[in-house]
């Protein structure tokens, strides 16, 4: 009897270690339902995020696989779906080890360290065989993903990461029926609703990359135009100290010291500050695109139908371009350089479903901006805020995103030392001088 | 010693402790020693690591954010010391009168905020603290205190308190209960003996109660600096170290350096730092308590 007791024990001990072990990685394969039609094919290794069972951004990606799966029983795939958090670790990991699968995800600040390392193949080879798919992205959608003018990942979508979402009738009271379209307007803008007690701007900056990412990407590029950032990221001379974007940084401050933002700009985060604008006490609030689904799922339907969207107003004097917006970066489709030849076709088809203007209609059918142009849009059953959304998106250019394209440590301290900055604490020089230090630390 | 007949023998000892010692092993020193290794490369989370030897420390000892997290946890440590310890000395002094009623239901409620878990506390306390829906703000106002209201997490200058009084509130009825345990193990008669003598409440607490509690206060302030000098949790729920680095301690300053910037060599130099500076603080605090006893 007591043998017996120990030996479940023991098996059931044992059976819980292997779970336990099964459980780390959720690796699923998935094949069509005519095996072994096409002879023997090996199946493309391809590690992503997309969950169709988890909330968050990529479910229409989930979707399409699915799609592309029953569509094309031929195509075998070996799928590993890693959380959103644990991908990049993984991804990291693996290619170091040089270990990568033969498709999968990298972010716009990993190209240059992936192509420098011989990891990623140029996926020009792909989209020139198909002029249909090449040409139908948005402009300067794949450009963040090029080294050397090759282009090494495939967009599928990349919304701004600053927008204006403003209550039009609050801005009204403050006597402006449509959206300022200089800065010194909106500065008045900004005066007119404090003096109505009114908080201009909704500001939750607690993670601290809300400044960074939806404010100073956009500010910045006015002020320095994206040819001083391309020579910073490459090192060939551009400094944070330099005046243009010390100008944007001081820009920057004299707003919070206005009296722009809410006084707790810096102990709520980007939900709370949503939540101000919900009860009608801000007039403004600025995130990126990934907000309007927020909008619409989570705000008052009165607030909601009284939403409209704007970007920056064109600032004198700021030599960049003007109607510059923060946006393009993000997750994009790679492919390894050792991957077997004979599967590329196969691989472009794929990608080609995930990213070209068929699939953009699902994208955009999720709330989300696509990277390939969409043709027809009226037919398209899209909700009022994606609607307005794409239309701002016509008259605008993408700027680089900060925070996607540099790295984590020199972002960091640009987020800490933006904060130190709105506060007060330090000046825009001293604040530029902080971020060009930890840049020459990296260099 | 004569009751060899039921001791066990060696090996039962030993063998009762291996389950301990290797789930300490592994949970502590394992790390530990890793945090040490790591603490000599540069090293940014992939098989790459490049053996810098003491630079990482060389850069420690110059960099101004950890020596402010550094004040920063001291501040704390402080206000924790004369806050948990005295205001838990003094209710239990309280609550060991014969008068007191509901001695059981106090304590509970005193102790309740420990058992909480650190990003509940602070959730509430922001919520407290909220400009414009905060209980803080409401209550001043209703005091006509109007004047008296801050950005209580925003101001730079006061953050610091803000965030403090949270973990001085958390720990009270920690530190309650220990000091309860050992005034009810003073014996009564040394009590009656001091009434003979004519000694009254003041007294009592003074000249019995203190020295006889002096070993169990001298590990409650060891317990008080070893567990703030790695405060973390419920300040990164209300402010995240900001505004600016101003609430920053050095297990946030660990954490965002490892896990936001990627930095793990410069941050296991971070952890090695704190738990260095945290022996040192309760050296010396034995060192000032140990002196007058022994």
């Amino acid at each position: 009897m007591k043998k017996g007791l120990k030996r479940w024990t023991s098996m059931l001990l044992i059976s819980c270690m292997a779970l336990v072990v099964a459980g780390c990685g959720s690796s699923q394969s998935s094949s069509g339902s005519g095996e072994q039609a096409e002879g023997k094919k090996e199946p493309i290794k391809f590690m992503h995020m997309f969950d169709k069972n988890a909330e968050g951004g990529g479910l229409h990606q989930a979707e399409l696989l699915d799609t592309f799966i029953t569509e094309n029983p031929d195509i075998k795939l070996d799928q590993e779906v890693q959380s959103h958090d644990n991908y990049e670790t993984k991804i990291k990991t693996l290619a170091a080890a040089n270990e990568l699968p033969d498709v999968f995800l990298i972010k716009s600040s990993m190209v240059t360290t992936f192509v420098e390392n011989g990891l990623v193949m140029s996926v020009d080879e792909l989209l020139d065989k198909d002029a249909d798919w090449k040409n139908g992205f948005v402009d300067g959608a794949l450009d963040t993903y090029q080294v050397d003018g090759k282009t090494y990942g495939i967009q599928f979508s990349g919304g701004p990461t600053h927008a204006i979402y403003y209550n039009k009738d609050l801005v009204a009271q403050a006597g402006f029926n449509e959206f300022p379209k200089t800065w010194d307007d909106f500065l008045k803008l900004i005066d007119n609703l404090k003096a109505k007690d009114i908080t201009p701007i909704a500001f939750g900056n607690k993670g601290k990359w809300l400044a960074n990412s939806s404010y100073m990407s956009t500010l910045g590029d006015r002020f320095t135009g994206t040819e001083w950032f391309n020579k910073l990221v490459n090192n060939q001379g551009s400094k944070f100290t330099d005046p243009e974007f010390v100008q944007a940084l001081t820009l920057f401050q004299d707003l919070a010291k206005r009296g722009a933002f809410n006084s707790d700009m810096n102990s709520i985060d980007n939900n709370q500050m949503k939540t101000l604008y919900y009860n009608g006490k801000a007039a403004m609030f600025i995130e990126g695109a990934w907000a309007s689904n927020a909008v619409e799922t989570g705000g008052p339907k009165e607030i909601l139908d009284k939403t409209e969207l704007a970007i920056f107003p064109a600032i004198d004097g700021a030599k960049g371009e003007q109607n510059g917006v923060s946006g393009g970066g993000g997750w994009a489709y790679a492919v390894n350089v050792n991957i077997d030849k004979a599967k590329l076709d196969d691989v472009a088809k794929m990608l080609k479903f995930l990213s070209d203007k068929d699939a953009a209609k699902v994208i955009l059918k999720y709330g989300d901006i696509p990277s390939s142009k969409v043709e027809n849009m009226d037919e398209l059953n899209l909700s009022p805020m994606t609607k307005k959304m794409v239309k701002m998106l016509e008259t605008t250019k993408y700027v680089p995103i900060y925070d996607s394209r540099l790295s984590p440590g020199l972002t960091e301290s640009m987020n800490a030392a933006m904060q130190d900055m709105l506060i007060g604490q330090i000046t825009p020089e001293k604040a530029a001088e902080v971020m060009q230090k930890e840049f020459d630390n990296e260099m | 010693m004569n009751n060899t007949a039921i001791r066990p023998k060696r090996w039962t000892f030993f063998a009762y402790l291996i389950p301990g010692v290797v789930i300490y092993a592994f949970m502590v020193l394992v790390p530990l020693v890793l945090a040490l290794r790591y603490s000599f490369y540069k090293w940014s989370g992939g098989p790459k690591m490049e053996w810098i030897g003491l630079k990482n420390y060389q850069i420690l000892l110059q960099d101004e954010k950890f020596w402010g997290a550094f004040i920063n946890n001291l501040l704390i440590v402080g206000f924790s010391v004369i806050g948990q310890i005295g205001i838990a000395f003094i209710i239990a002094i309280f609550l060991m009168n014969k008068w007191v009623k509901w001695r059981e239901f106090h304590r509970t409620v005193i102790f309740i905020p420990v058992v909480l878990s650190s990003v509940v506390i602070g959730f509430l306390w922001s919520m407290i603290y909220n400009n414009d829906a905060g209980l803080l703000n409401w209550l001043l106002t209703s005091l006509g205190l109007e004047s008296w209201i801050k950005p209580w997490l925003d101001d730079p200058n006061v953050v610091m308190y803000s965030v403090t009084a949270p973990i001085v509130w958390q720990y009270i009825g920690f530190y309650l209960i220990i000091f309860m345990a050992s005034m009810q193990s003073i014996n009564g008669e040394v009590y009656e003996m001091a009434e003979i003598d004519g000694a009254t409440g003041m007294k009592k607490t003074l000249y019995i109660t203190l020295p006889l509690m002096k070993d169990t206060l001298k590990i409650a302030v060891m317990l008080c600096i070893a567990g703030n000098m790695k405060a973390f949790d419920s300040i990164f729920v209300m402010t995240g170290g900001g505004p600016g680095n101003s609430s920053t301690v050095m297990a946030q300053y660990a954490y965002d350096t490892s896990f936001k910037a990627f930095k793990l060599g410069y941050g296991s130099a971070i952890s090695i730092g704190i738990m260095v500076l945290s022996v040192g603080l309760i050296m010396i605090s034995r060192l000032i308590g140990g002196k007058s006893n022994d």
